[in-house]
């Protein structure tokens, strides 16, 4: 799946970003990590909110494979998309996701969760936003290794990732 | 007075439908608040916008609906006391 990113300008978050990358590649957006609860969203989650979609563009336009995102083409594009959010809540008892453990899982386990379930999913585009925190080594070492599975499945990849945040995912 | 007791059990269960009502739409209300996160998630994907909903419509109506279920028996004793109590004023 071919992703292009023309011109793309939303608000002050995101000035004039063009990007390209297709099937099998994997680009990351760096950038320092978010200063935590109640701030205002990163440039780098306004963007992978914006290829999903969720964000009008200000400026520029995104295209997959060739075919326009528009707000009508969008919800077919998100067929074939995965998408691991940095944070995710869900209410009280709802048990489809982190095989029912979620209110139980650390941040990082949370965050792996969802990227393993991204990633052995049969889905060709993978959104992956930065982790909550800064994961443990380990945590790392499983996140990276679940990215090149994905890349070497032939998933295309856009993923943010904290500078401070000791990641270092490699395409 | 069948019509009487009629108007009773309909003024509880209006009394009940309605307060069950309040607590699901309040309930819906601050899930999507709270957990808008769940929504983009589920959208992002490729769920359709129903999907994406549907965490959130059933946890209003179990928050609306379990309640009601925990007092059915407060219920059938309170149907139980009228109906005496008008069977006692008929006869009386």
């Amino acid at each position: 799946m071919l992703l292009e990113l023309h011109q793309v300008t939303i608000g002050e978050a995101v000035r004039n970003v063009s990007l390209t990358v297709s099937s099998g590649q994997m680009l990351t957006l760096a950038g320092p990590q978010d200063t935590g609860a109640g701030s205002q969203e990163t440039g780098r989650t306004t963007l992978l909110r914006a290829v999903l979609g969720f964000i009008p563009l200000d400026g520029g336009h995104i295209s997959i494979d060739g075919e326009l995102l528009t707000p009508k083409s969008a919800p077919w594009f998100r067929k074939k998309t995965a998408y691991v959010p940095k944070q995710l809540s869900v209410p009280e008892g709802y048990k489809k996701v982190g095989d029912g453990r979620w209110t139980e899982m650390t941040a990082g386990e949370r965050y792996l969760w969802l990227l393993q379930k991204a990633v052995r999913s049969d889905k060709t585009l993978l959104i992956v936003d930065e982790p909550p925190t800064a994961l443990s080594p380990d945590d790392q070492q499983q996140a990276n290794a679940l990215l090149q599975e994905a890349t070497a499945r032939g998933a295309t990849v856009l993923a943010a990732i904290s500078t401070n945040g000791n990641i270092s995912l490699t395409p | 007075m069948s019509v009487f007791l009629s108007i009773i059990i309909l003024a509880i269960v209006a009394w009940k439908g309605y307060y069950a009502w309040k607590r699901g739409i309040a309930t819906y209300r601050r899930d999507c608040r709270e957990h808008d996160s769940l929504r983009e998630y589920l959208l992002g994907n490729g769920a359709s916008p129903r999907q994406a909903r549907q965490p959130f419509v059933v946890h209003a109506l179990q928050r609306a609906f379990r309640p009601l279920l925990a007092q059915w028996r407060l219920l059938v004793v309170l149907a139980v006391l009228i109906v005496l109590l008008v069977i006692s004023l008929s006869v009386g």
